[in-house]
């Protein structure tokens, strides 16, 4: 597996027509998990540069993250920031993060 | 320089910030008074709100702080009022009116009609006071939820709230994740669940269009109303439904858990578990688009802006002085192309003249407005002359929507709410005496409006007690009006009403009672070529029919000849015609006869005696009949020319007095037509009829009638 593809600093309305077009060659190279696993294998994205977001990029996520079932692989965000971790809490999303990510933010 | 730029600017366009707030005002008084019978109206009070508050933007704009300042504390006070903070009470129903007055002082002295004065301003000041204890009060106690179930503030109630955004909200600017901060701000949020389910693929989505709903949980002090304003930016971009509170508990008694959201359970396929989890919200939902938030105006006012254009009366008077000559020229062409004998020529001028006078009506109603606006003036009157003299009266407006013209509608106010006061002062009684004689404590005065034959006929009646018929005879026996001791014919008493100086009031008051009513109602009427007549029965009511024209300007005529002089008669008034039949009529002394008609009697009037005309009369006549409210009339004329746009114009001082005649016309060959003011003709021709029969049978002369 190659390096884990990183988000942008930017990840609002202004930022993701270019960044799904982005995203779709990625989903293109991500192959289905050698062994069927009972769970989806975690497909991890550095989130560490996010600075901005908003709901239309979260959506963008939600959208990656479905994809990325359909070849039995889950949308990880690692070294999340704390905007996107706060954008997760808000939506209603925090299963992109890991447990851990989730649980630290909650205070 | 900038100032001069801005003074001219103000110069110019204050008069139309006048006209508009003084339209707000109206609107403002009008709203108060429909309030007063349903105090919780939403619409009213957000109607009500906004007509202050744009009074009060507009008049920063001119700088007219005066303005501002003032209608700031009524603006609060509405702002209030509509937030449910407090209710309209008649106490503050009261205040306002009396606040809404001094803006309209204070508007009409930004224009110049009055000054300002220094009780005025001491009035404000004492109104503020009012207003300010008024708000005041609740500006300390804190807001009350509209939800009716809601507990006191301070408790912590918890809602299920479900939101689903539509694909347009990031198009249109909005962003979800804005608005959840801004609502999970107002308290705290236990559970939060996107539908994920509900997003496309990578592959499938169009990034920009929105596919997000949510479900949650809100543990927040606030209010139904407040969380539901929270959503109010993109309330036409999503279905809100927001679920009722109960009292918020620690932990999980909801009806149905929400998923809590985990890897593992993402893989099973998302289509079904999730969307099935999410509990049923019992909502009272509130669906986005154009329900209540952008409620209709019920005062009717918004899709009326966009439908209306300001125009200036003088520039309309012109337009309509215009299309008169364009009338009496066509009339003119006409006449010559009848000469000229050309059936072309003839038809063209046809076409011209039809669409002449559809333009002419066009024009005409242009200057119409509905007199309900004026009728609804007075119920301000109402109200407060009844509270003032202690009685209960309601005012009913029936046949508001009938239209006249506007310079008609203005002269008719004054002798209207002469006649409204009288009505309240004398006719209804107070709620005990009507008590004793069996009457509902509570009065009615009805004001009424329809058209009728080419008039607009306007009614007041009341069930009040009736003119005293007994007291306005004694009074007229005082003044030497009528020979001490005789007693005229009933109508004729009642006409007594009219004369100058009339009142049988024992105390004038400052309503009525001073005599100089009735006799300048009636020659204001007059002058409007009206007419005014009461009907009154003891003890029951009374009723006062005023009779106007429609218009001043235009109207459709026939023409008629008496020898060389042509008279008109208004078309609507004219039911039939009896052509050219031989002359053999018997007229007495004041040129009047009668006529069998389809075996009914028919009074006939001839123009040729009433007028001393000198010509000679013709071997054949015909007999206009005419119609005026139930009664029918004949006149005799030499002959008939049809149908005749006439253009009305008003006689000469030395005419004016001229009786039956209300006005002149000039046709297309010049000469000048008479027109007929057939109201007074028929009173002519029409009374007193039974000592003319009498008289007539007992001379054993010719039969005085003409079989047909």
């Amino acid at each position: 597996m190659s390096n884990p593809q990183s988000l942008p600093a930017e990840l609002t309305i202004y930022t993701i027509g270019a960044l799904h077009r982005e995203l779709l060659e990625w989903i293109g190279k991500v192959s289905r998990p050698r062994r069927a696993a009972a769970a989806s294998t975690p497909w991890p994205v550095d989130a560490s540069k996010v600075d901005e977001v908003d709901a239309a990029g979260m959506q963008l996520l939600i959208a990656l993250s479905r994809s990325l079932q359909i070849k039995h692989r889950s949308l990880q965000l690692i070294n999340p920031s704390t905007r996107i971790v706060q954008a997760c809490h808000a939506l209603g999303v925090t299963a992109l993060l890991t447990a851990d990510d989730a649980a630290r933010a909650q205070q | 320089m900038n100032n001069d730029y801005d003074d001219s600017f103000v110069a110019e366009s204050l008069p139309a910030f006048v006209s508009e707030a003084q339209e707000h005002i109206e609107m403002l008084e009008q709203l108060l008074l429909q309030l007063e019978t349903q105090p919780d109206n939403r619409e009213l009070l957000d109607a009500l709100f906004r007509s202050a508050h744009t009074i009060k933007g507009s008049a920063g704009i001119f700088g007219l702080d005066k303005i501002v300042a003032f209608t700031h504390h009524v603006e609060t006070l509405l702002d209030g009022l509509r937030a449910s903070q407090q209710a309209l009470t008649p106490t503050l129903s009261t205040l306002l009116l009396q606040c809404n007055d001094q803006i309209r002082l204070l508007v009409n002295a930004a224009q110049g009609t009055n000054t300002d004065t220094d009780t005025a301003a001491r009035t404000r000041e004492a109104l503020i006071e009012q207003l300010r204890s008024a708000y005041g009060e609740s500006a300390d106690t804190t807001p009350q939820p509209a939800n009716a179930t809601s507990p006191k503030s301070g408790v912590l109630l918890r809602r299920t709230i479900s939101v689903a955004f539509n694909a347009d909200t990031f198009r249109n600017g909005m962003d979800p994740l804005a608005i959840l901060n801004y609502v999970g701000g107002m308290g705290s949020v236990p559970r939060m669940h996107c539908d994920m389910a509900a997003v496309p693929t990578l592959q499938e989505i169009d990034p920009e269009s929105c596919h997000l709903a949510f479900e949650f949980m809100l543990d927040s002090d606030a209010g139904g109303e407040q969380i539901e304003a929270a959503f109010s930016f993109v309330r036409d971009d999503c279905t809100l439904a927001i679920g009722d509170a109960l009292p918020a508990v620690t932990d999980a008694t909801f009806t149905a858990p929400l998923v809590v959201a985990s890897p593992d359970n993402i893989i099973a396929l998302p289509d079904d578990a999730q969307l099935e989890v999410i509990a049923p919200v019992a909502a009272t939902s509130v669906t986005a688009p154009n329900t209540q938030q952008n409620a209709p105006d019920s005062a009717r006012k918004p899709s009326d802006e966009n439908r209306f254009i300001r125009v200036q009366a003088d520039r309309l008077d012109h337009v309509i002085n215009l299309l008169g000559e364009l009338v009496i020229a066509t009339a003119g062409a006409s006449l010559l192309a009848r000469h000229s004998r050309s059936s072309t020529l003839i038809e063209a001028n046809q076409q011209i003249t039809s669409l002449v006078e559809e333009i002419r009506n066009g024009t005409l109603q242009l200057r119409m407005v509905p007199i309900g606006e004026t009728f609804s003036r007075f119920r301000r009157v109402v109200r407060d002359t009844a509270a003032q003299l202690g009685k209960n009266i309601v005012l009913e407006i029936v046949g508001g929507e009938t239209e006249l013209d506007k310079s008609v509608v203005e002269h008719i106010t004054d002798p209207l709410m002469h006649l409204v006061r009288n009505a309240l002062d004398h006719g209804i009684e107070t709620p005990e005496q009507r008590l004793a004689t069996g009457k509902p404590a509570q009065g009615c005065l009805t004001l009424s409006a329809r058209h009728e034959s080419g008039s607009i006929l306007i009614c007041i009646s009341d069930d009040g007690g009736g003119i005293n018929r007994d007291k306005v005879l004694a009074r007229a026996w005082e003044r030497g009006l009528v020979e001490p001791g005789t007693t005229p014919p009933d109508a004729d008493i009642l006409k007594l009403i009219f004369q100058p100086g009339f009142s049988t009031a024992e105390t004038v008051t400052n309503l009525s009672g001073r005599g100089v009513g009735m006799d300048v109602v009636r020659r204001n009427i007059e002058v409007l070529r009206g007419t005014i007549n009461l009907f009154s029965t003891q003890g029951e009511g009374s009723r006062i029919e005023i009779r106007l024209p429609l218009t001043l300007a235009i109207i459709d005529g026939f023409l008629v000849s008496v020898g060389a002089s042509k008279f008109v008669f208004p078309l609507d008034c004219v039911v039939e015609v009896i052509e050219s039949r031989a002359t053999s009529l018997t007229l007495d002394a004041r040129g009047r006869s009668i006529v069998e008609l389809r075996n009914q009697i028919l009074p006939v009037v001839s123009l040729r005696s009433l007028y001393a005309l000198d010509s000679p009369e013709p071997e054949r006549s015909s007999i206009v009949v005419i119609h005026v409210g139930e009664q029918r009339f004949g006149v005799l004329v030499d002959q008939l020319h049809g149908q005749h746009q006439t253009v009305i114009k008003p006689l000469g001082q030395i005419l004016r007095s001229l009786r039956g005649v209300s006005g002149s016309s000039i046709l297309g060959s010049g000469e000048v037509a008479l027109i007929f003011d057939v109201h007074s003709l028929c009173q002519l021709a029409v009374q007193p009829l039974a000592t003319f029969v009498a008289s007539a049978t007992a001379n054993s002369n010719a039969p005085s009638h003409l079989q047909l």
